[in-house]
């Protein structure tokens, strides 16, 4: 067993780090107030070479491991957890099922454009009537000649607004349940496309949330996705790898409050002395570290798994759990210390708190991946 | 246009250098004396886009100063070839900051130097000395030392980082370095003593209306640094 990090993690995260302090850093506040979607930033992520790095130099890859990546949005989310979920919805959601599921015709039409960052790849899975139930989709696909037609709508799709492909997931056969859905491949300029609402949203308000509907949406047959009814499968595919990234999302932001408040409890004076020197905030400080550390080493080991082939889903799901609720109490308390300064807007720590809250939801609430690791520890009793 | 640059640590001007190089052409060649460790400065200088990465590292070479250091670059530019046509230094490294190695290794490889460039074109170098920013011209092979001050700071190619380029590791026999020359044996810089410089913090000027009540607030003052 080797903790320390390789040569290439180690320049991953100091470029990271140079690029998000650079160019994410600076816009951060501006585009959470103004709900703006930063697409000067996506350019450059494209630029630098960052949003397709776990995949190979022929489909236009950086040819980084999937450790490397999850460096990358753990230092993206570490300035802003909205940039950090538009990069992780196009690399671990979109572009790892095409990568996982696709042919390799579909691989060369669509990897090229998306790991280049040419264009924006999201995921539209859940429904108004399907989110932890994703089995009830009521988005139907039906076979006509060679082509496909969809109807239905969508909602919470991340990046949706400025998306270029989607994976859709649609029902083909509704007696079978989960293995009646089918994933599609779907390009914006397809017909029958329409963006019906941009969410409003609590935190990361800089990425883009939409409802997407789709009404008699022709598309030809090419674009099954991991074949007829194995939709639950690629969308589970999808989510077990985007765990990851949302749990780095988590590990990000709750190393960030961390760090401000340090500096705050050791610059701020009362009754005399640094607040640093209380013990009361020193054991909490104690108590958070350890658990920002623990987090770090369950993300880290999922997406080691993951690079070594080794079924992972569980220790994404432990990953995803224990980061992002570490990131909510994280965030919670660095307001709470930092008490008025903590809930100005002048400072980043109430945004860090709203966009921690978000990492406890999607990609599967907390309850889920208790459900997910629920069901790994029976079926290894059995 | 061959250029070789050596690099210590791409926190300093060393950065600025690799950058001014890979500026000028791509065939670019970064040098390393140093520890094993110094292998992440050389991989981030190939992550950047230089081709050919080398690390001269022994045991022998602990302790070296700036002569024995620019000695054995110069046996290393030897045996990579001596056929570059512009050699580069930052002006100085981030820790000793002596800026003596890159005109050192000019004098002992017989070539011409300008040092603190700010600005490389073909054939003129800008450098700047004494507050005074000078045009000069030159003549190639040449060696430079480059200012902080040419270039800025950025972000690379994230692909660059996993193109996996190789590191040639040559130790002091493959540059034919004898190791009486390296090392603290080949050093003739000897420190004695390092200590911290202890940086002077501005003083505080107390003045009152009277010399009694200047004198009051001087005690005030004292107490409550607790001095007395």
């Amino acid at each position: 067993m080797d903790f320390r990090p390789t040569q290439e993690e180690i320049l991953t995260r100091k470029n990271a780090r140079e690029f998000a302090v650079k160019y994410v850093r600076p816009l951060a506040a501006e585009i959470d107030e103004n709900h703006r979607f930063p697409e000067e930033t996506v350019e450059k992520l494209a630029k630098y070479g960052f949003m397709g790095i776990p995949y190979p130099g022929e489909y236009e890859g950086a040819g980084g491991s999937f450790l490397s990546y999850i460096i990358t949005i753990e230092e993206l989310a570490r300035e802003c957890a909205s940039t950090a979920v538009i990069c992780s919805a196009h690399v671990s959601l979109c572009c790892w099922c095409i990568y996982h599921w696709g042919t390799e015709e579909q691989r060369r039409a669509f990897l090229p454009n998306l790991c280049s960052g040419r264009k924006l790849g999201a995921f539209a899975l859940t429904e108004a009537n399907a989110g932890t139930d994703s089995a009830k989709q009521e988005t139907k696909a039906v076979k006509d000649g060679d082509k496909w037609v969809l109807n239905g709508t969508k909602v919470f799709v991340t990046n949706g607004g400025y998306s270029d492909v989607f994976i859709v997931f649609a029902m083909t056969d509704k007696t079978k349940g989960n293995r009646g859905i089918t994933a599609f491949l779907i390009k914006k300029e397809d017909p029958g496309l329409t963006i019906a609402k941009v969410e409003k949203k609590m935190g990361v308000c800089a990425s883009s949330t939409i409802t997407l509907v789709l009404e008699d949406c022709v598309i030809p047959e090419d674009r099954v996705l991991g074949g007829i009814g194995k939709g639950f499968k690629v969308a589970m595919t999808g989510l077990d790898g985007g765990r990851i990234g949302i749990a780095a999302q988590a590990l990000g932001i709750a190393e960030s409050a961390f760090d401000e408040t340090v500096a705050y409890l050791k610059a701020r004076r009362q009754f005399g002395k640094p607040l640093s020197e209380m013990q009361a905030l020193q054991f909490e400080m104690a108590a958070m570290r350890t658990e920002i550390e623990a987090s770090k080493l369950l993300v880290y080991q999922a997406a080691d798994m993951k690079d070594r082939g080794l079924e992972y889903s569980m220790y994404a799901s432990m990953a995803k759990l224990f980061a992002s609720e570490t990131a909510m109490k994280v965030t919670t308390k660095a307001v709470q210390f930092l008490a008025g300064y903590g809930y100005s807007k002048e400072y980043p720590l109430e945004r860090m708190m709203r966009d921690a809250k978000v990492t406890e939801i999607y990609e599967g609430t907390s309850e889920v991946q208790k459900m997910v690791i629920a069901s790994h520890i029976f079926k290894e009793e059995r | 246009m061959k250029i070789l640059v050596c690099v210590k640590d791409l926190e300093s001007s060393d950065l600025n250098a690799l950058n001014a190089a890979l500026a000028l052409t791509e065939d670019v060649t970064v040098l390393t004396v140093g520890p094993y460790e110094s292998l992440t400065a050389l991989k981030e200088a190939l992550a950047r886009g230089a081709l050919r990465g080398i690390l001269v590292t022994d045991k022998s070479m602990a302790g070296s100063d700036t002569l024995a250091t620019a000695k054995i670059l110069k046996k290393a530019i030897e045996k990579a070839g001596n056929d570059f046509d512009l050699i580069l230094t930052g002006r100085e490294s981030k820790d000793s900051a002596t800026a003596l190695i890159g005109p050192m290794l000019a004098e002992l490889m017989d070539l011409g130097q300008i040092t603190n460039a700010v600005k490389i074109g073909e054939g003129t170098a800008v450098k700047e000395e004494d507050g005074m920013v000078i045009e000069v011209a030159y003549e190639c092979p040449v060696l430079m030392t480059v200012s902080r001050d040419m270039g800025t700071r950025d972000a690379y190619d994230m692909s660059g980082i996993f193109d996996r380029k190789p590191v040639e590791i040559w130790d002091a026999e493959d540059i034919c370095i004898d190791k009486s020359e390296v090392g603290e044996k080949g050093s003739p810089t000897k420190i004695i003593r390092i200590e911290k410089a202890v940086a002077k913090t501005d003083g505080e000027w107390i003045e009152e209306d009277t010399a009694a009540e200047t004198a009051d607030r001087l005690v005030e003052r004292l107490r409550e640094e607790r001095t007395i």
